[in-house]
C-alpha cells in the first residue's frame, strides 16, 4: 500500500497564509525535454485536521493549463483520467505520484529546468487555498524508488 | 483486436533459450522514417541487443517515466553500452514528427532513436509488439491523450523478443537480463 510517511516537512511560500493542518511533503515536477509541452507533478498532502477536505482545483503561472489526473489500468494499458475532486479523510494522506495521481501541467509556457522552482496553488472546496514550491528534478533515481509500487 | 494479440502472450508456450525465453508470439521486423534515417529497419540494428519501447512526447507522466527507466538502464550498461540500442516508437505521428522525436530523445540518452510512420504504419507495429494504444475522448486541456500498454522490450542480436519489462522490475533486473543476451 502506499505509504505517508511520519516524517513532515512543511514547503510553505513566505508570506503566503494556509492552513495549519494541511502540510505537503516531498514536492517535486519532473523535468521534461525542453520540446516537451506538458509535465507533470507529485507530492504527498497530508490532511491533520478533523475534517474531511475536499481538493478541487490547481493552478499555476507556468502552464496554460493545470489539471489533476489520476491513472488507471484499463482494457490492459494505462488509461489517464481527468479528476475533478481528490477527497482527504481527516488524519489521512493522498499520494501524487508517477504512475499514479498527477498533477498535469498542460503547455509549459516556456521549458524548465532542473533547479526551477514551480509554484503551485491548491484550492479546496472550503475556500482556502494552499500554495508551494515544487523544485524541478530529473529524477534519474525513479526508476528505483518506484520499483515496489506495482500491486 | 489488440487486446487478444496481447493476450496471446501472456497464453504463448514459448521455446527456451538460455535464460529469457525467444517469444514467438510477438515482434518481427519493421522498417519507418526514424531519426536517423529516411527508413531505419530493426535489422539494420543486428548484432546489438534492443530496447524499445513505445509512447508518444506529449504524455506528461508514464512515457517520460519509463524513457528515464531505459536512460537509466543505459547509465549502468558503462562499456557495453555501445553493443545495447534503445529505441523508442511514436504512436502518436500527427504530433511527433522526427525532429520532435530528435529533440525529445537526446534528453535520454544521445544514441536514443526515435521512430515514427503513418498511422497504419505504426498500428501494424503496434499489432506485431501486442502494444495497446487507442486514442481517449476526454476534456482534457491536454487534448488526445492514450490509453497505452507501457512495457520496455529487450530485443536479442537476432532481433527476437526475450522479455518484456513492467514497472515492477528492478534497473538491475534489466541490466542483467541484457547482459546475458551479450553472453550468448
Amino acid at each position: 500500500m502506499k505509504m505517508c510517511l511520519v516524517a513532515l516537512l512543511l514547503v510553505v511560500l513566505p508570506g503566503v497564509v494556509m492552513a495549519s493542518d494541511l502540510e505537503v511533503e516531498q514536492p517535486w515536477v519532473r523535468s521534461v525535454p525542453p520540446v516537451s509541452p506538458n509535465t507533470a507533478g507529485y507530492f504527498m498532502l497530508h490532511n491533520n485536521s478533523k475534517q474531511e477536505r475536499v481538493l478541487v482545483a490547481v493552478s499555476s503561472d507556468v502552464a496554460s493549463s493545470v489539471e489533476m489526473h489520476t491513472v488507471v489500468e484499463q482494457d490492459g494499458g494505462m488509461s489517464m483520467q481527468q479528476l475533478q475532486e481528490v477527497k482527504i479523510a481527516a488524519g489521512d494522506c493522498v499520494m501524487f505520484e508517477p504512475g499514479g495521481n498527477h498533477i498535469m501541467f498542460i503547455g509549459l509556457k516556456q521549458p524548465l529546468q532542473e533547479g526551477d522552482e514551480v509554484k503551485l496553488t491548491l484550492q479546496f472546496k472550503d475556500g482556502e487555498s494552499l500554495s508551494m514550491l515544487l523544485p524541478v528534478k530529473r529524477s534519474q533515481d525513479e526508476a528505483h524508488q518506484h520499483q515496489h509500487h506495482h500491486h | 483486436m489488440w487486446l487478444l494479440v496481447w493476450s496471446l502472450w501472456v497464453v504463448a508456450i514459448p521455446s527456451w533459450a538460455g535464460q529469457l525465453p525467444i517469444n514467438t508470439r510477438l515482434g518481427g521486423e519493421f522498417s519507418l522514417p526514424s531519426t536517423v534515417g529516411e527508413s531505419s529497419s530493426l535489422s539494420d540494428f543486428k548484432g546489438k541487443v534492443v530496447l524499445l519501447n513505445f509512447g508518444y512526447t506529449s504524455c506528461p507522466d508514464i512515457c517520460p517515466m519509463v524513457l528515464n527507466r531505459m536512460a537509466a538502464v543505459m547509465n549502468e550498461l558503462e562499456d557495453e553500452r555501445s553493443k545495447v540500442q534503445p529505441m523508442f516508437i511514436t504512436f502518436d505521428p500527427k504530433r511527433d514528427t522526427i525532429e520532435r522525436l530528435q529533440q525529445y530523445l537526446k534528453y535520454f540518452g544521445d544514441d536514443f532513436i526515435g521512430f515514427t510512420g503513418s498511422e497504419e504504419q505504426l498500428a501494424a507495429v503496434a499489432r506485431q509488439y501486442g502494444v495497446i494504444a487507442i486514442a481517449q475522448k476526454s476534456d482534457s486541456a491536454a487534448g488526445t491523450l492514450y490509453t497505452h500498454s507501457d512495457y520496455i522490450y529487450l530485443l536479442d542480436r537476432q532481433g527476437r523478443v526475450r522479455a518484456l519489462f513492467a514497472k515492477s522490475d528492478s534497473i538491475d533486473k534489466m541490466v542483467d537480463d541484457i547482459e546475458s543476451l551479450l553472453e550468448d
